[in-house]
């Protein structure tokens, strides 16, 4: 290749990497022309979902109906009082009928709850006994319970997640803030929110039409079962779109030709509201999970409901979930007070600006092994730089966006990022150490190069070859484990690619265009001498 | 470490092999009398919360006088908090999450400290409430029991598939040297991790599976050099060709690299996160491990196996080998003292 050619194409490869890197790595700034509103957001920093290990995350407490905290009683209590003293200063004196009802809210408050532990339980709920214990068949319900919410919350595929009993009969969930830039108006965006408030449902599956359930599922027993009609909920996708796949048994089958041929299933065209008390609903106790138009009928056995945009994934993932859990394990006695209220963000234990401060490291391990590389191989080094600039745009921007649902940024991908970059040094170090070996050996510099990328292509396909093997086996794993895997894969492509094809690119187009090919190998070219 | 070092420390996989099977043994008995060291959010605990809502907004210095009452009430109580979180729930509300061990008494100091904020700020309103963590059984994604066999299955997979490959690639005794330097390597490591009291979070296992990778591709890069060394057919005896093919200088610069990596990402951690240098010094553990194996325990192994595999070899490729065939030792004997008399 000429030299200009050589030229030319380096500037403009250097162009785009620059503006890559800028697009994946770059710290956050504001632009000075906009009053300071708008600003540059990397990709790192605003599209990856961080684990909890960097942000920390968000937390919710989960109290079923007639059991409150002690911090809400207290303030219950205080109001009550607060009114009484109001309601008798206003009679001055005089005992009236606004008194009176004071009093005996105060009283009630006072009276009408049980306490256990940090919990208050009102004793007029149903699963309090006469004897004013609690009934077994609530703590029973509450294990089970326990072991369906966790059940959900690892289905999600958070990394570091945690349900735990507070005083044994409320519930505390953690999850991490994986979408700490999640942004309302983006539609579907992953919401760990949102998931908090909706694998808090604990009512029974039912098909509802305008609004009541239908005669065959309103059966009471083991006949009116949902799993009866159901086979199972999927998130499947067509073209750019999502939707939920409902597979039905026949006895579903059945019931959803009988409505449609009897027009109960209203169409999407004629449907014009949301409201759920029109048209056949799924339901999950009084929380409608999406609506059925006659459009989603896709065979006697199949629907395809609730289409939406490919972002929509995670929303539909967690509506997936959570309808399959009710399917599976049907509905419970009692629900949760409303969650949203409970939601709570949570600092990292730790410390804060975890993720910040992983991202600047990261960057600065990067930066050395460039220097490292230079330092050894010369400007055969300057290869090495184009490649850990292409290695970090590779895995930023797959990490961000090769999932549209939660692909949590831990630890492990840390590790496994500094892994892919020291394997990349290791084998860009060992060709030029096997060029310098030919060219010792009296080959010249291209034949050298040659040979040199030869004699180590196979241990290089080698070692990644085993490792992307090895790391599929973490798909075995869960939670963070399998999440890892997708992540070494990811980093072990990118330094493959670098060092069997790219670094070779770039290596021939700087050899290309430099005068001294021994001075860019720091070769000392040695003169044949006839004597 | 010199070639000499490495051509005396081969022949020994029975001392490698008690060494490694000591480590283990002694972190099972660790684990088993003492248990692990669970981190503060994947132990058993008692929160205490202080739950603080102002008449009007919060500002900072209120906020930080009433983070230090705290304080002084829990050091005047005698007790440690082991975690702190703060949360805004709102302008004018605060929650403080102090984290205690579970034998801590915190009945007192939970009226002492509503008795101080009160005197301190008597026009606002104060709760505490105190939650209980069950257990940490359930603690891990998905449980405790289902997150560990799952993942440590994960580990045993990664094994075998890198033990086909390398085998299907060089030499049987070169695939079964992979695996068991990778099972060692996370066994090593588990055992350094519980017998450090290092403390244990779900990240642990990302540590330990990372620390099993840099095993493989050691592994792999020794079986490159043993292939190599066999097709140069020097006139080594099989000690010194093994200690010619240890990858000395591969781990030296795998290692290290890594090493100095996870140096920056420990004092980054001592600084900013603490967490980090907890998992800094897990994957330390497992790189120590890996780098063991490599240098250690594998070529040792790999002589072991390489004996008798390139005897049975050998013999196959005899002309007159039969399957199922054996040649009776005497006459392999008599064959011998023939072969040396002709010799002589």
């Amino acid at each position: 290749m000429g030299k200009k050619k050589s030229v030319v194409l380096m500037v403009l490869i250097t162009v785009v990497l620059v503006v890559l890197t800028l697009f994946t790595a770059c710290p956050k700034f504001w632009f000075p022309w906009n009053d300071g509103l708008k600003g540059w957001n990397a990709v790192t920093t605003e599209f990856i979902d961080f684990g909890s290990d960097y942000e920390g995350g968000y937390y919710a407490y989960y109290y079923p109906e007639g059991v409150i905290s002690e911090a809400q009683y207290k303030n219950d209590l205080e109001a009550a009082e607060k009114a009484l003293e109001a309601a008798e200063k206003e009679a001055a004196g005089k005992e009236t009928e606004a008194v009176k009802k004071a009093r005996k809210a105060l009283e009630e408050q006072r009276t009408g709850f049980i306490r256990h532990g940090s919990l208050y339980f009102d004793k007029s709920a149903d699963f309090i006994t006469e004897g004013n214990e609690i009934s077994e068949d609530f703590k029973k319900e509450i294990k089970e319970l326990y072991a369906v919410i966790s059940e959900r919350f690892s289905q999600k595929g958070y990394t570091e997640y945690s349900v735990s009993l507070v005083d044994n009969y409320a519930f505390r969930v953690e999850v991490p803030s994986s979408a700490s830039n999640y942004d309302e108006n983006t539609a579907g965006n992953v919401n760990p929110k949102q998931t908090l408030q909706m694998f808090a449902l604990t009512g029974e599956l039912t098909l509802k039409l305008d609004g009541v359930e239908v005669d065959e599922l309103a059966v009471s027993g083991d006949d009116g079962k949902a799993s009866n009609f159901i086979k199972s909920f999927a998130v499947n996708s067509q073209f750019a779109y999502r939707y939920i796949r409902v597979s039905l048994t026949s006895k579903g089958a059945d019931l959803i030709e009988r409505l449609n041929a009897a027009g109960s299933i209203p169409s999407q065209s004629t449907a014009t509201s949301q409201d759920t008390s029109k048209g056949l609903w799924l339901f999950v106790g009084e929380m409608a999970m999406m609506p059925i138009f006659s459009e989603n009928i896709a065979s006697s056995t199949v629907l395809k409901c609730a289409y939406n945009e490919a972002e929509a994934n995670d929303f539909l993932q967690s509506n997936v979930i959570v309808l399959n859990s009710a399917l599976k394990h049907g509905g419970f006695s009692f629900s949760f007070r409303d969650v949203s209220s409970e939601i709570r963000t949570q600092s990292h234990p730790y410390g804060e600006n975890g993720a910040a401060a992983m991202l600047i490291t990261l960057a600065s391990l990067t930066v050395a092994a460039i220097v490292v590389a230079i330092l050894l191989c010369k400007k055969y080094g300057v290869v090495f730089a184009y490649m850990a600039c292409t290695y970090l745009c590779l895995t930023g921007l797959a990490m961000a966006f090769i999932v549209p649902g939660i692909f949590e940024f831990t630890l492990g991908t840390a590790l496994v990022y500094v892994l892919g970059l020291v394997l990349m040094l290791f084998f860009h170090v060992k060709n030029y150490a096997t060029i310098k070996g030919f060219v010792g050996l009296g080959k010249t510099v291209n034949s050298s190069v040659a040979a040199g990328y030869k004699s180590t292509m196979m241990l290089t396909v080698d070692v990644y070859a085993v490792l992307a093997l090895a790391a599929l086996a973490m798909l075995v794993g869960i939670a963070g484990v399998s999440t890892l895997c997708w992540q070494t894969l990811i980093c072990l492509a990118a330094g493959a690619l670098c060092n069997l094809l790219w670094g070779r690119v770039i290596n021939h187009l700087l050899l290309s265009a430099s005068k001294d090919k021994y001075e860019y190998f720091g070769l000392v070219r040695e003169d044949d001498d006839d004597e | 470490m010199s070639k000499n070092f490495t051509a005396k420390t081969s022949p020994k996989w029975i001392l490698w092999s008690v060494i490694t099977a000591v480590i283990v043994l002694i972190g099972v008995v660790i684990m088993a009398i003492f248990g692990v060291n669970n981190a503060v959010n994947t132990q058993s605990c008692q929160k205490l919360v202080v739950n603080v809502q102002m008449a009007n907004t919060f500002y900072e210095e209120e906020r930080d006088d009433i983070e230090d009452i705290c304080e002084k009430a829990i050091a005047d109580a005698g007790l440690e908090a082991i975690a702190v979180s703060y949360d805004d729930v709102s302008t004018s509300e605060h929650e403080l999450v102090y984290s205690f061990r579970l034998d801590a008494d915190l009945t007192d100091l939970k009226d002492a400290l509503q008795a101080e904020l009160r005197e301190a700020y008597p026009d606002q309103d104060f709760a505490t409430t105190m939650s209980y963590r069950q257990s940490v059984l359930e603690k891990l994604p998905g449980g405790n029991t289902a997150f560990l066999v799952r993942n440590v299955l994960a580990g045993a997979v990664m094994a075998v598939l890198a033990f086909a490959y390398v085998s299907l690639r060089y030499k049987l005794w070169n695939g079964i040297t992979t695996f068991v330097s990778a099972v060692a390597t996370a066994a090593i490591a588990c055992s350094l991790v519980v017998l450090t009291r290092v403390v244990i979070t779900a990240s642990v296992m990302y540590g330990v599976l990372f620390a099993m990778l840099v095993s493989i591709a050691l592994s792999v890069l020794f079986a490159h050099k043993a292939a190599e060394e066999e097709r140069s057919g020097g006139a080594l005896t099989d000690a010194e060709a093994v200690s010619e093919a240890v990858p000395v200088c591969e781990t030296i610069k795998i290692c290290g690299g890594v090493a100095a990596a996870l140096l920056v990402i420990g004092v980054v951690g001592i600084f900013c996160a603490a967490n980090f240098a907890w998992f800094a010094l897990v994957a330390a553990f497992g790189l120590l491990a890996a780098a063991y194996s490599a240098l250690l325990l594998a070529p040792s192994v790999f002589l072991a196996l390489r004996k008798p595999f390139a005897k049975a070899a050998a013999e196959k490729a005899r002309y007159d080998y039969k399957k199922g065939v054996k040649q009776p030792k005497k006459e392999e004997k008599k064959e011998e003292t023939t072969e040396e008399a002709k010799a002589e």
